[in-house]
């Protein structure tokens, strides 16, 4: 429970994802389905055919027109939530660490899902889906999705791709991914989140950013370690050249920013250094994630 | 660009070792970061950040290595192998006899000039010109000028003497001027004997090809003791690389009086005596080689003969006056009151018992007294003196004998110059001068107050004096190029010079005497004065003029010249490369301190 406090919890609880696309699930919940149906919200007309329940006959239509229309309903469906949560090396390094950021957003969002009778799945990736918590729904499961998120440990390289194949296998109807990666992936992310995109999944990029990677508190010559791969880089000067990586930097986050726009994928970064109830509280809601 | 000391570019190893320190002295903190990822996506995006801009980037490092170039450049001493910026150029052209040689057509001369002519169109605008002509004598035609049109005129005006050439007279008379030129282009066929020694900048153009040649190398008349007859030597020599059937003709005047022919193998002399026989006016010996040089072809030689005038001093001296007329003597006037303006109009004066207080330069007999003026002085009078010594070789005394002569009383003279003939224990009785006051004989005895003048030697040693006295300076041949000096009469009188050339006039100087050196051309001068007419015949007679071949070899000059033309300059530049390395060291820790408080 030292992730998140009661009091933020109990703001969560008033909060819902603000998903956009029509949701196809695979059985009756809280939100709309792109499916007419049985639901209670009023679609559409349409006319009569043999076969057709009576009860959705308009009959006050018939005694103006003398023709028979049938009313049609919106289904409401089960969405299911999945948590891509990027549980890389790199992940470790911030303060607070990127890691627990994200366990902190992995939980809030969790949690928004489960009160909300959502089904929320959580896969932790690096290369691939290290680990995984599925089909949790109903605030019951709020519990172990905290001790879950808990007790996990930086590992693997990141592979966003691949990792993003990976946890679609067995997946199926339209539902909500979240992303929660550093994105310091040299493979890219652009196919993934292309995939995702022409599957018709509803995708939101969560970018963490550690105060190390935007300033990086380094000066002098210095041999860099990856963190991940154990590759090095040996620079000199770095002081006249920090000018540079932030520019690149800058450009590889408006690479991330634009590739998600085109996309129409909705992208908030934020530094680990940042409060999880200002972010999520205030930034997601700016950012059209919550309601 | 040359080294003047190559070993010093061994500090440029401080290079690398700097660079190796630079090296080792970067230690890098290792740090574990996130990712490299967009560490080595702005080294690949930035090229400037690879190792060569790395090491420019260090500019420190750049610095340290900027120092040691310039430090070693300072002790290398770097020279510039430049052309010289020739700005003051001096042309001489070789004007000597070898220079008419025809084996470069029209003549080497010609083509000399036309290249002369060339080379100074082709000099940049505002150089300035000098111009000489180098034969026997060093002619300085031209001062400097940028006037080009000037300069061809003057190459124009040249032509080539008969003269022997002497071009490291004119390079050495060169080199003491004060306007030192920048360049010389000299213009020559190379027919000279020795190498050239300049410590100017000189580039030698030659013409010669062939040294297809044979000439007469000497010309000389010599007594035989007969009287009048001579002896006339002449040496021809084959200076070309073959065989030479060269006929030889020796012309009297007008008539043929010796012809053969000499047969020549290569750099083979050959010797030539015609005579005995008295020769008179012009004698010229002709060979036909048929070769490329004719100037040395043909030698003249005059035999000239001026009967001296005399004036004869004295009261009453029938022993004198008749040894006299045995002399061979033009005018013999005799007087007994004289002034000295009517001395000058004789060649020779003899004063018998008396004499003027000073006399001016002249020929001169004194007897018995001298003049105060003349660097002979008496120093006693002895009775009966012993003769102790006669100088037989003076030409003076030839034939002369004195044994048995006896002499009543002498004067004894005394002198740091001039020859005693006869001298006793305690002096000279006889004397003979020749300097700046002409020639002269002093008796200190008077002839007829000894036995001396019943002997036969009394008529020869008076022949003699007046042969001595009365010999013209100028010997019949004279080699081109040189002075000819003659005895007039008159001062200030004018003589007429009939040349090969032409006709010029002279002028006598204050001592009677003209001096001529315009003889640049071979042939017989004549001389027409007071005295009547003198022949001299200039010859050029020259060993190292007739050989015209190229005496060093052109490839050899060539190279001699390349490596002239380019003067190895010392910048002297060191000084200011060493500055400026203390400089960039400076510069250098300049920044390196700034760096550390910043």
């Amino acid at each position: 429970m030292s992730l998140l406090s009661p009091e933020f919890l109990s703001y969560l609880e008033r909060l819902d994802l603000l998903i956009k696309r029509s949701i196809k699930g695979s059985s009756i919940g809280e939100r709309l389905s792109s499916k007419y149906g049985r639901g209670i919200e009023f679609q559409d007309y349409r006319s009569y055919e043999i076969g057709d329940d009576f009860r959705y006959i308009d009959w006050n239509i018939f005694a103006r027109l003398d023709k028979l229309f049938v009313k049609l309903f919106r289904e409401e469906e089960i969405s299911t939530i999945n948590i891509l949560f990027d549980i890389s090396k790199s992940m470790r390094f911030g303060n607070p660490s990127k890691l627990y950021f994200g366990k902190q957003l992995s939980a809030s969002l969790g949690y928004i899902g489960l009160v909300n009778y959502d089904l929320v799945n959580l896969y932790c990736i690096s290369s691939t889906v290290e680990n995984r918590l599925e089909s949790l729904r109903g605030r019951a499961n709020t519990m172990r999705l905290l001790r879950f998120l808990d007790a996990l440990e930086p590992q693997g390289v990141t592979s966003l791709n691949s990792a993003i194949r990976e946890s679609l296998k067995g997946l199926k109807g339209k539902s909500v991914f979240i992303i929660l990666s550093d994105f310091l992936d040299p493979a890219g992310y652009e196919e993934g989140l292309k995939v995702l995109n022409t599957r018709g999944y509803e995708t939101f990029v969560f970018h963490i950013l550690s105060e190390e990677e935007i300033s990086p508190p380094i000066s002098g010559s210095v041999k860099l370690v990856d963190s991940e791969t154990g590759e090095t880089i040996e620079l000199d000067d770095i002081d006249d050249i920090l000018s540079g990586y932030r520019e690149t930097l800058g450009r590889f986050l408006e690479e991330i920013e634009s590739f998600c726009l085109n996309h129409s994928i909705e992208y908030i970064r934020a530094s680990s250094s940042i409060p999880i109830d200002r972010v999520v509280l205030y930034y997601m809601r700016l950012g059209g994630w919550l309601k | 660009m040359s080294f003047l000391s190559p070993i010093y570019f061994l500090f440029l190893l401080a290079v690398p070792i700097v660079i190796i320190l630079y090296l080792l002295r970067t230690r890098r903190e290792v740090l574990v970061v996130p990712s490299i990822y967009l560490w080595k996506r702005y080294t690949r995006e930035e090229l400037r950040y690879s190792v060569l801009k790395k090491f420019l980037k260090d500019i420190l490092l750049l610095l340290q290595i900027l120092a040691i170039i310039l430090i070693t450049l300072g002790l290398v001493k770097p020279s510039v192998l430049s052309f010289v910026k020739a700005r003051n150029v001096v042309f001489i052209i070789d004007t000597s006899c070898s220079m008419q040689a025809k084996d470069i057509k029209p003549t080497r001369f010609d083509s000399a000039k036309m290249e002369a002519l060339k080379l100074v169109d082709s000099l940049e605008k505002g150089t300035a010109i000098s111009v000489f002509s180098s034969d026997s004598k060093t002619r300085f035609l031209l001062d400097y000028t940028s006037d080009k049109k000037k300069v061809k005129e003057t190459i124009n005006s040249l032509f080539p003497t008969d003269t022997e050439g002497n071009i490291i007279e004119t390079l050495n008379y060169i080199e003491r001027l004060n306007k030192k030129p920048d360049m010389i282009y000299l213009f020559t066929d190379g027919a000279f004997e020795r190498e050239i020694l300049s410590s100017l900048p000189i580039e030698v153009f030659t013409f010669a090809k062939d040294s297809n040649n044979v000439g007469i190398i000497s010309a000389s008349a010599r007594d035989t003791g007969i009287k009048g007859e001579k002896e006339i030597f002449i040496k021809v020599k084959n200076f070309s690389k073959t065989k030479k059937s060269v006929p030889l003709q020796v012309w009297e005047g007008e008539r043929l009086i010796e012809t053969s022919t000499l047969e020549l193998n290569p750099g083979e002399e050959r010797a030539v005596i015609i005579g005995p026989k008295r020769f008179s006016g012009i004698v010229k010996a002709i060979i036909y080689p048929n070769d490329l040089l004719s100037v040395d072809d043909k030698v003249y030689l005059t035999f000239p003969k001026i009967k001296p005038s005399v004036l004869l001093v004295t009261k009453e001296n029938p022993y004198l006056e008749i040894a006299l007329s045995l002399a061979d003597i033009g005018i013999l006037d005799k007087t007994d009151k004289f002034d000295l303006g009517m001395l000058s109009k004789y060649d020779i004066v003899i004063f018998d018992g008396t004499a003027p207080n000073e006399v001016l330069p002249g020929n001169y007999i004194f007897i018995g007294k001298i003049p105060e003026n003349i660097p002979l002085q008496i120093a006693g009078i002895e009775t009966n003196p012993i003769i102790f010594r006669i100088d037989s070789t003076n030409p003076i005394m030839r034939f002369v004998d004195l044994k048995g002569t006896s002499i009543k009383r002498s004067v004894i003279f005394e002198s740091s110059q001039g020859k005693g003939l006869i001298t006793t224990k305690d002096g000279s009785i006889l004397w003979s001068y020749e300097g700046v006051l002409g020639r002269i004989v002093a008796f200190g005895f008077y002839p007829e107050e000894s036995s001396f003048i019943e002997s036969s030697s009394f008529p020869i040693l008076i022949r003699n004096i007046i042969d001595w006295l009365g010999e013209n300076p100028s010997p019949g041949i004279a080699k081109s190029g040189n002075v000819i000096t003659l005895r007039t009469k008159e001062m200030n009188e004018n003589v007429t010079v009939t040349t090969p050339y032409g006709v010029i006039k002279r002028v006598a100087d204050e001592i009677r005497s003209i001096t001529f050196g315009d003889t640049y051309k071979t042939g017989v001068y004549s001389f027409r004065s007071s005295l009547g007419n003198v022949d001299v015949a200039v010859n050029l007679c020259s060993a190292s003029e007739s050989d015209i071949s190229l005496r060093i070899p052109s490839k050899e000059y060539r190279e001699r010249v390349l490596s002239r033309e380019k003067i190895l300059l010392n910048t002297d530049i060191w000084r200011f490369l060493v500055l400026g390395a203390l400089g960039v060291i400076f510069l250098e820790g300049y920044l390196f301190y700034s760096r550390r408080l910043t």
